[in-house]
């Protein structure tokens, strides 16, 4: 059992190709560890102090978000919040206060849980992660480093040190909603994300929709087209259901998964739409809208 | 909308209460504090008999086998038995405070009050000694110990035959009733319901630690809304609890918490426990997931039949000629 503690990007490469795993906030691995999911890697190299990972940056192509960035950072960040609302929406929702301060996206990304609640968002704000090793460096879209439930193509020596996010198009935005029991400590029984482009008449002219805890990995809905809100919101909501492959357990049934995932897509688009089209829906949508709605 | 009841069990119950040299007390008993809040309530039943603060006591939870026996925080009965005893072993101490303070006031002991820390004639204000010089003094000969138990109240008689004969009678000693109204939101498309406002109307007899017994609502309220809509054990097909952990087993959290109005109703009852109160804490559970229930049942023009009433079980009960999920 070795714990090594980086402070440096190169320091933690170093560790992972000896053979170290990294851990950042510990919020899956040392939680899963203590649940009997998986042992405890015999090493360890701790990854939460490098300074350089922790920031947010934006650039004429879009934004860059180093791996150590909390689940609290994002739904606090003033940019993320309105241009990239999905991914907040996400982050919002991850456990409790304590938890979104502890877990970061990188974490979150690399768990590579079926029920992640940023997956969907980032999938269809059409994320590339970067991945470092001290061979080199690489970029690959995120739905690319999903494999299964729990695995990705990264190797064991490489660090995810930053999600990559395209500058969102003119008129665009994008929206995550989660079907949960309760309104803290949940976790997706299913979710979709939406990120849509208006055009001039307000309909939709482009659309992304991808769905949370309905198979193996977070999956994106293929074959939607532009049209109305309504009519995009209907088409989406019935390929969810079609597309999605989940599983019964005794969170839900795959029956009521099938339809709930169409439920969420449905509204998804609405509210990036609306969002689109200038309204200011605050993040989290869960609170905003439909089951989780204050009032 | 809907109505509970909650027993009050006549059984018996003991407690010392002593006071050291230094003016403060204790109370030892075999009942035990696991958030049903007789940790402020019997000290408040304590101070007030003898004319102290609640503050000046100290509880001492014990094994049964060097405290006296009390029956354990079930059934919401600590404050209706285990109060009755407390009052029972202070009233004894009260008295021997009494004589101490009538030797030095050079009065009749039946004269003396015991408040706010201090014994002093009735009439003759003035005339005074504090508690704590008499606790002192004691500590140099007879030492302030009370024990009490107090006598049980007898059940009502069985008139005619019950279904549930003499045992159910019993709980009729002194019963609380309850009434809790909800509002609740259904999302017709997923099944999930939230209760937004619940008002809870409570006669436990009197309230004698306001702060707590509202505390013992709320916590029971949520209880309550969790045992209607997310917390239920489910099995596999060995008969292995399928959620042995808070993940899975759903509690309500304060993210969740609807705003709870509470109402005391505090009329006389007979039979009732020290200073008229009855017991509380459980009894809030009752009503809260009939109300819900019936909530639901409009707003789904049937009843949902299965406790709890997941958003899968309320879709479920929507949807045309299904039967409703097991698990
Ligand atoms: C009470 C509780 C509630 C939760 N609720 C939610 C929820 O609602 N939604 C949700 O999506 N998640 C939830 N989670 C899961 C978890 O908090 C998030 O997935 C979080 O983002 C994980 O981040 P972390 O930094 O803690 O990851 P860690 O536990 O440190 O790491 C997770 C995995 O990723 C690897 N890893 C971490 N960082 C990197 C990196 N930079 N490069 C390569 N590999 C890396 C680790 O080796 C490990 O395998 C919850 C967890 C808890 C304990």
């Amino acid at each position: 059992m070795s714990f090594f503690i980086a402070h440096t990007v190169h320091d933690a490469l170093t560790a992972l190709s000896d053979g170290a795993r990294p851990v950042a906030g510990g919020s899956d691995l040392v939680v899963g560890a203590r649940h009997g999911k998986a042992p405890l890697p015999p090493h360890l190299v701790a990854i939460d102090r490098i300074a350089e990972l922790r920031e947010v940056h934006h650039t004429d192509s879009g934004v860059i978000i180093g791996a150590l960035v909390t689940h609290h950072d994002i739904e606090m960040h003033a940019l993320l919040t309105t241009s990239y609302a999905g991914l907040a929406d996400g982050s919002a929702l991850v456990g409790s206060p304590s938890t979104r301060n502890v877990g970061t996206l990188g974490g979150n990304v690399m768990n590579a849980s079926p029920a992640m609640d940023t997956g969907s968002p980032l999938l269809v704000l059409g994320a590339e992660v970067e991945l470092q090793s001290l061979r080199g460096t690489r970029r690959l879209g995120i739905a690319e480093l999903w494999t299964g439930p729990g695995r990705t193509c990264a190797e064991p020596d490489e660090l995810c040190v930053a999600v990559h996010l395209p500058a969102p198009a003119p008129n665009s935005n994008s929206a995550y909603l989660r079907l949960e029991y309760r309104r803290a400590m949940e976790i997706a029984v299913v979710g979709a994300a939406a990120a849509v482009t208006l055009a001039a008449d307000g309909s939709i002219s482009a659309v992304r929709v991808a769905l949370t805890a309905v198979a193996p990995t977070i999956i994106e809905v293929v074959g939607l087209v532009g049209g109305t809100v309504a009519d995009v919101a209907a088409a989406a909501a019935a390929a969810a259901s079609e597309q999605a492959t989940p599983i019964s357990d005794q969170r839900a049934s795959d029956r009521y998964r099938r339809h709930t995932v169409g439920v969420m897509a449905g509204r998804a688009v609405q509210a990036a739409a609306r969002r689109a089209g200038g309204e200011m829906i605050p993040v989290p949508l869960n609170r905003a809208v439909g089951i989780g709605a204050a009032s | 909308m809907a109505i509970g009841w909650w027993p009050s069990f006549s059984v018996p119950s003991g407690a010392y209460v002593k006071i050291d040299g230094d003016g403060s007390g204790q109370i030892i008993t075999g009942a035990q504090e696991c958030g049903t809040g007789a940790v402020m309530t019997l000290r408040q039943l304590a101070a007030d008999e003898v004319g102290l603060r609640a503050d000046d006591f100290e509880l001492v939870y014990q094994d049964t086998s060097v405290a006296p026996y009390d029956m354990g925080a079930t059934g919401s009965q600590t404050l209706f038995n285990n109060g009755r005893a407390v009052v029972a072993a202070a009233a004894q101490v009260a008295e021997q405070l009494r004589a101490l303070a009538a030797q030095h006031l050079e009065a009749n002991a039946a004269d003396i009050v015991l408040a706010d820390g201090v014994a002093s004639v009735a009439g003759t204000p003035s005339a005074s000694v504090t508690i704590a010089e008499l606790a002192a003094q004691a500590a140099g000969g007879e030492l302030l110990i009370g024990h009490g138990s107090g006598a049980p109240p007898a059940p009502p008689t069985t008139v005619g035959s019950t279904c549930v004969g003499d045992v159910g009678m019993a709980a009729w000693v002194a019963p609380q009733f309850s009434c809790h109204a909800v509002r609740v939101k259904l999302d017709r498309d997923t099944g999930v319901t939230r209760v937004l406002q619940v008002s809870a109307a409570h006669d436990s007899g009197t309230i004698i630690n306001r702060v707590g017994a509202e505390g013992q609502v709320q916590g029971a309220v949520l209880m309550g809304i969790g045992q209607a809509l997310t917390e239920g054990t489910t099995y596999d097909d060995q008969a292995r609890q399928r959620n042995p952990a808070l993940l899975e087993y759903k509690l309500q959290t304060c993210a969740d918490a609807p705003t709870v109005d509470i109402s005391f109703i505090e009329i006389a009852t007979p039979d009732a426990g020290p200073r008229g109160a009855k017991g509380l804490a459980e009894a809030p559970n009752v009503a809260t997931p009939a109300a819900i229930s019936n909530a639901l049942a409009q707003l789904v023009g049937h009843p949902v039949r299965r406790l709890p009433m997941t958003a899968e079980r309320v879709w479920l009960s929507m949807q045309p000629a299904e039967p409703e999920v097991a698990g």
